[in-house]
């Protein structure tokens, strides 16, 4: 999996000071489609909600009602209360807290990990090489959502055990694009003339590689992200996931789902919020894909 | 063998890049006459290629074709039609790569069958006899049994023989060359020439063959229209073309002639590149490469201009050219 | 002979890729947090019995020994006994296998009713309206966690008209019909668009392929030029991405059987993963392993048949 020569190395001349590339090809945040502003928005909401959540939110998410369980949406409670009387609004709020950290994690650190497998399986070749890409064949190889539900059992309920099957299973795309970006740019002249010049690999990987992967690799993140958000709250819908009483979206599903036919709500809020941050990122996604390859 | 059969007038090939208009074809007029056989000569991204394929309406959705297109299939002359209307109607196309050319999922007997089942309302045995009958006159030796073979089982030359029988297989007057020899070995090249010369005399059909390789072009056409950067910038007879060329790209182009059989269509031997579509340079689009540019080339478009009988040109100074010193 | 050589080479690399995945799963299983003992005896056994249930359980051996013995115990159709029931692993699986099968064969229909279409047209009218609403469609139908589609689809469809059941499985063939009918469909509401974008890229190179000018220039055109010239040249990555996505799929039929309370494998996984009942949950990713490494399989030899081109291939 290489990637196409990108403009941005074109014509470059051997010279022994590298010279610095933009980040990414020219004019592409110019020409950057609507949608991918869209997506930013929707998502920079989400982030904001997350962290404004203990200003914004009327009640303590926690805090248990028995009196008033199960209340239909009043100016109290914007959103009723759920079977414990919890404010169901506030929970909403609140999880984001939980589930965008989880989800971003999810998928950023299979980034960080596949950038640096693959970087290494690049630059060092030989064994290094042989050891890391065939390791990502087994893992390819591998029914990918059963390795999760294997790992999560074995590693026990909540979030550490969702993010780290998720880091196993997907570094071997990045690690792969990367890998591919190494060894095309490795053998250019310059990189030749770099090592020459004593530049450490470090920064011929930040200098010469990384600019060049960083597009490819943001089209992949938001879907990353995106399955790592609903992996968690399936998980946690399954009641694998993060344990009661905390506010995730899945588990609050679950909750609501048997009042659905007297509270449709309180089941249908939690998910659309998820929707909407799904589709927040996948708009970025896919129109990072459609700049990149117009 | 009298009267005209296409008449193309202005054709002009716009595509919208990013919000940007770009005009790869723009402004060609050409005609041909019934049983002739024209070259359209350039380098690659000239708009030969292009031209050919809007003659048969096959452009891709996002281009937009402008002009005038004619072409006389049963009538005295021409009329205007519309590129869809001679899909398997007069005209024919066949391709530079016969292998990407043949739908891979689809035994060669089966696609020569498609033409005469689509249009002379033949049953199944009847269009396949058809079939082996046309693999028969391309030259296909046992057609019945290679009627039943994949593409992918055929040699380069055979491929190519039965992209030519499917195209055969409408009938057309108007056959279309895409550089059909260039993907090609040289002697299978020759085979391939000399196939298409022979069944344009024996079936009265007209050729319109593009090709960066003047030699080919020589061997088989009449009429010779050189194409570059989107207009065609010289027409004539074929030999009166090589010995007399009256346009300094011409010139370039024949003494930069790749030896016969190369199977890029980027030319050495020419200064420069060929300049980019998105931004052609004003005037004639050759003066930034050309030994006789003057400062009036630059000064504005130049059009076609009748030199001789039957011959045209582009350049304002034609009587600088120096000629090839025979 | 070309064909069935192709076949054969395929099988036999399935064959190190289950006693991989075997491995795999047996060891990450090793690693497993609680006593396996502890759970059988109970909380009030004593030391002593404990021993005595490690030592009927092998527990004592060295993991190589443990695993030898696991394979070779799989290989005669014994998989254990599930620490809560105390029944066979098997026999659990068997009970439950008809409901996951009944579940991704209709879903699966339902997925290529769905997409086929929907990616064909996307394809073919491709950045005119109706492709933007598929793909808007497309990308909410991504975002949708399967779970809450199905609870959705419960209350919008069956709680309204009454006409699905809200859960359970039945009896005879149409009751069964009728029950999976829906949580089939959020199967492939959860599973389409991934096929549709996929299919929708695959249609549109084959759409771009110098053959399909061929046939346009033969007069070729319409449903005749989709049919002999587009959809088989097509249907073998579309198998494929098919096949790729039964891992997902099986994963929503884990979601969707706890959601529509179905008795299936999925739904046993779950209940198994939250027991911590160990020979469960490894008779269960064992044969979910074992489903999708067939899927390959099979999608690798219709498209092997489709493709002529295969023939000779590796």
């Amino acid at each position: 999996m290489t990637s196409p020569p990108s403009p941005a190395y074109e014509g470059v001349p051997p010279t022994i000071e590298p010279l610095e590339v933009p980040i990414g090809e020219r004019g592409l945040w110019r020409r950057m489609p609507k949608k991918v502003w869209v997506g930013v928005g929707i998502v920079a909401t989400y982030i904001l909600v997350a962290l404004l959540a203990p200003v914004i939110a009327p009640y303590d998410p926690l805090l248990i009602n028995p009196a008033n369980s199960l209340a239909s949406p009043t100016a109290d409670h914007l959103l009723g209360t759920d079977q414990l009387g919890r404010d169901i609004f506030s929970r909403v709020l609140y999880a984001a807290r939980v589930d965008l950290p989880i989800g971003f994690l999810g998928a950023f650190l299979p980034a960080i990990a596949g950038t640096l497998l693959g970087a290494l399986a690049g630059f060092y070749g030989r064994w290094v090489d042989t050891v890391i890409m065939r390791t990502a064949d087994v893992v390819q190889a591998f029914p990918a959502y059963i390795l999760v539900i294997v790992l999560v059992f074995a590693l026990g309920q909540g979030a550490r055990s969702i993010i780290i099957a998720f880091t196993v299973l997907a570094w071997v795309v990045y690690a792969r694009i990367i890998r591919g970006e190494v060894l095309r740019v490795r053998d250019l002249d310059y990189v030749h003339a770099a090592r020459v010049a004593g530049l450490r690999n470090l920064r011929i990987l930040r200098v010469h590689v990384f600019p060049n992967v960083i597009n490819q690799t943001i089209v992949y993140l938001p879907s990353d992200i995106v399955f790592a958000t609903l992996a968690l709250a399936s998980f946690s819908f399954l009641g694998l996931g993060i344990p009661p009483p905390t506010a995730e979206w899945g588990a609050m599903i679950a909750d609501g789902q048997p009042f659905i036919t007297t509270n449709w709500w309180f089941a249908t809020v939690p998910g659309l919020a998820i929707v909407g941050l799904g589709l927040g990122l996948s708009l970025i996604g896919e129109g990072f894909e459609e700049a990149l390859r117009g | 063998m009298s009267g005209n059969l296409l008449e193309v007038t202005d054709l002009r090939v716009t595509f919208d890049v990013h919000g940007r208009r770009v005009t790869p074809v723009d402004g060609v007029s050409l005609t041909l006459e019934r049983g002739e056989a024209l070259g359209i000569a350039g380098e690659s991204g000239s708009g030969k290629s292009l031209s050919l394929k809007s003659i048969i309406g096959l452009l891709p959705p996002n281009a937009t074709v402008g002009g005038d297109l004619r072409f006389a299939l049963d009538q005295e002359s021409p009329i205007p039609y519309a590129p869809a209307d001679v899909h398997g109607h007069g005209i024919s196309i066949i391709f530079q790569e016969p292998m990407t050319a043949l739908n891979p999922t689809m035994r060669v007997g089966d696609l020569i069958a498609e033409g005469p089942k689509l249009h002379k309302g033949m049953g199944k045995k009847e269009a396949e006899e058809r079939a082996i009958e046309l693999m028969r006159l391309v030259g296909i030796p046992t057609p019945e049994r290679r009627a039943r073979m994949w593409p992918h089982q055929l040699s380069g030359g055979l491929r190519q023989r039965v992209m030519i029988a499917t195209a055969l297989s409408v009938e057309p007057q108007l056959l279309l060359c895409d550089e059909p020899t260039t993907a090609l070995d040289v002697s299978i090249q020759d085979q391939i020439l000399g196939l298409l010369q022979e069944l344009r005399t024996r079936l009265n059909m007209a050729i319109i063959f593009v090709s960066h390789d003047l030699a080919v072009l020589g061997e088989i056409c009449d009429r010779l229209a050189i194409m570059y950067a989107g207009r065609i910038v010289e027409t004539g007879p074929v030999d009166e073309v090589f010995a007399d060329p009256q346009h300094p790209y011409t010139e370039a182009l024949m003494t930069s002639v790749p030896s016969f059989g190369a199977t890029t269509d980027m030319l050495i031997g020419i200064e420069g590149r060929p300049p980019d579509p998105r931004d052609f340079p004003p005037g004639c689009r050759f003066a930034p490469r050309c030994d006789y540019a003057q400062e009036d080339c630059t000064a504005a478009d130049h059009h076609l201009a009748s030199v001789a009988p039957g011959r045209t040109t582009a350049c304002i100074h034609p009587e600088l050219i120096e000629g090839l010193g025979q | 002979m070309g064909r069935f050589g192709f076949v054969g080479k395929r099988l036999l690399q399935v064959i190190p890729m289950l006693f991989g995945i075997v491995l795999v799963v047996f060891m990450v299983l090793q690693v497993t947090p609680g006593d396996p003992a502890r759970q059988i005896a109970g909380l009030r056994a004593s030391e002593a019995d404990l021993d005595e249930v490690r030592e009927s359980l092998g527990l004592n051996d060295s993991v190589l020994e443990q695993y030898g013995r696991y394979v070779g115990n799989v290989l005669q159709g014994d998989l254990g006994f599930s620490y809560k029931s105390r029944k066979p692993v098997a026999s659990i699986i068997g009970d439950r296998i008809g409901v996951t099968v009944w579940l991704m064969g209709v879903g699966l229909l339902l997925v290529v009713l769905i997409s086929v279409p929907l990616g064909v047209i996307s394809a073919l009218r491709k950045d005119r309206p109706i492709d933007h609403i598929i793909r808007g469609l497309g990308l909410l139908g991504m975002s949708m966690p399967a779970f809450w589609t199905g609870v959705i689809l419960l209350l919008l469809v069956a709680n309204t008209t009454g006409w699905f059941p809200s859960g359970g499985f039945g009896e005879t063939f149409w009751e069964k019909a009728h029950h999976i009918f829906l949580p089939a469909l959020t199967l492939a509401i959860a599973s389409s668009p991934f096929i549709i974008r996929g299919l929708r890229a695959e249609m549109i190179s084959v759409l771009e392929s110098d053959y399909i000018s061929t046939g346009r220039s033969i007069g070729v055109a319409g449903s005749r030029l989709v049919r002999r010239f587009v959809l088989r040249n097509a249907a073998g990555p579309g198998i494929t991405l098919v096949a790729i996505e039964a891992g997902f799929l099986l994963f929503g039929a884990v979601v969707i059987e706890t959601t529509f309370a179905l008795p299936g494998l999925g739904q046993g996984l779950v209940i198994a993963a939250r027991g911590r009942d160990l020979p469960s949950v490894q008779g269960y990713t064992l044969l979910f392993a074992l489903a999708v490494v067939t899927i390959y399989l099979l999608s690798d030899i219709i498209t092997a048949i489709l493709d002529p081109r295969v023939e000779v291939g590796k």
